[in-house]
C-alpha cells in the first residue's frame, strides 16, 4: 500500500505479508490436518511397498512426532511452508521416486546423537 | 488422476486428499462387504476404501433390510461406540456418549483426526472439514451419522 501525499512521494509501506497458502489460521489449520490425513492414510501402503522393518505403530508415532516438533509454530506463512515441504515428501513417497533407505532417514537410526554432558563432550575431543 | 503428476506447489491439499489416490496402483482391491446381519466385524480392515470402491460397492445386491443393516440410531451408536473405545488414546472408564473428546477425553486436534478417520473407515464415507471441526462428542458423531445415512440412502456396508 503506498500513498503519495500532495507533490512529495512519501511512501508508507504497510508491512503486511501476501499470503502463501492460507489467509487465516483456520485455512491453515485445515491444510495441517489434511496433510496428517492424507500421510497416515498412505503409511500402510508405504510400510508393504518399501519393504521397511517397520511396524505400523512405530510409522504412526515417528508421524505424530514430525508433526508435534512444529507444533509451536504460529506464523501462517511458515504453517504454510511447512505443509507444502510435508506435501512433497508424501509425494515423493507415495509414488515410490523414494529408496528405502530414504524412508528409513526419518528413523535416523544411524545417527548418533551428539555429546551434552562435559565427559561425554571431553570424549569426543570437542573444548569445553 | 493427472493431478498427481504436478509437483508444484500450487497443487492444493484438499484436492490431494480427496483423491484418496495414493494407492499402490498394482495392489487396488475391491472387496464388497455384504451387511449380513450376522456379521459381527464391526471393525472395517481394510483402510483402503475409496469412494470409487464404495460406488462399485452399491452395485451389489444387498440381501439385509435398512433396519438390520446397522442403520438405525442403536446400531450406529453401538458401531461408533465401539470404534472410539478400541482408539487407545481413550481411557474406556471416562467415556460416555456426551463426554468432550478435547476437554474431558484430553485428546488434541491430530488424535480427534485419527478418531476420525477410524469412524469413516468404518462407516465407509468420507467426512468433509467443515463437518470434521463440529463433531466433538459422541453424540454429534452419531447424530450426524444418522443424517447422512438418511441422505445417501445408504443399504450396503
Amino acid at each position: 500500500l503506498m500513498s503519495s501525499a500532495g507533490g512529495t512521494l512519501i511512501r508508507q509501506a504497510v508491512k503486511e505479508a501476501k499470503p502463501v497458502f492460507s489467509a487465516t489460521s483456520e485455512d491453515a489449520r485445515r491444510r495441517v490436518l489434511n496433510l496428517y490425513r492424507a500421510w497416515f492414510r498412505q503409511l500402510p501402503y508405504i510400510i508393504r511397498e518399501y519393504d521397511v522393518p517397520l511396524t505400523l505403530p512405530m510409522c504412526r508415532r515417528k508421524l505424530r512426532e514430525n508433526f508435534e516438533k512444529y507444533r509451536q509454530v504460529n506464523d501462517i506463512r511458515v504453517i504454510d511452508l511447512l505443509v507444502a515441504k510435508g506435501q512433497m515428501e508424501l509425494v515423493e513417497t507415495a509414488h515410490m521416486w523414494k529408496q528405502k533407505t530414504h524412508v528409513m532417514d526419518y528413523f535416523k537410526q544411524t545417527v548418533t546423537p551428539k555429546p551434552t554432558d562435559f565427559l561425554g563432550k571431553f570424549f569426543d575431543g570437542k573444548e569445553p | 488422476m493427472l493431478g498427481i503428476c504436478r509437483t508444484k506447489a500450487s497443487l492444493t491439499l484438499q484436492r490431494l486428499a480427496k483423491l484418496n489416490s495414493f494407492r499402490a496402483l498394482s495392489s487396488f482391491t475391491v472387496v464388497p462387504k455384504f451387511a449380513l446381519p450376522s456379521s459381527n466385524k464391526h471393525i472395517s480392515t481394510l483402510s483402503g476404501i475409496s469412494q470409487h470402491a464404495i460406488q462399485r460397492c452399491s452395485q451389489w445386491r444387498c440381501y439385509a433390510s435398512a433396519s438390520s443393516a446397522g442403520l438405525s440410531q442403536d446400531k450406529i451408536t453401538e458401531r461408533v461406540m465401539t470404534v472410539i473405545k478400541l482408539f487407545e488414546k481413550i481411557s474406556a472408564e471416562k467415556l460416555t456418549i456426551e463426554s468432550h473428546f478435547m476437554k474431558e477425553l484430553g485428546l488434541d486436534s491430530l488424535d480427534h483426526v485419527e478418531l476420525l478417520m477410524a469412524i469413516e473407515d468404518e462407516f465407509g464415507f468420507e467426512i468433509p472439514d467443515q463437518d470434521a471441526e463440529k463433531l466433538n462428542k459422541p453424540s454429534d458423531i452419531i447424530k450426524y451419522l444418522c443424517e447422512k445415512m438418511e441422505d445417501r440412502q445408504y443399504v450396503c456396508m
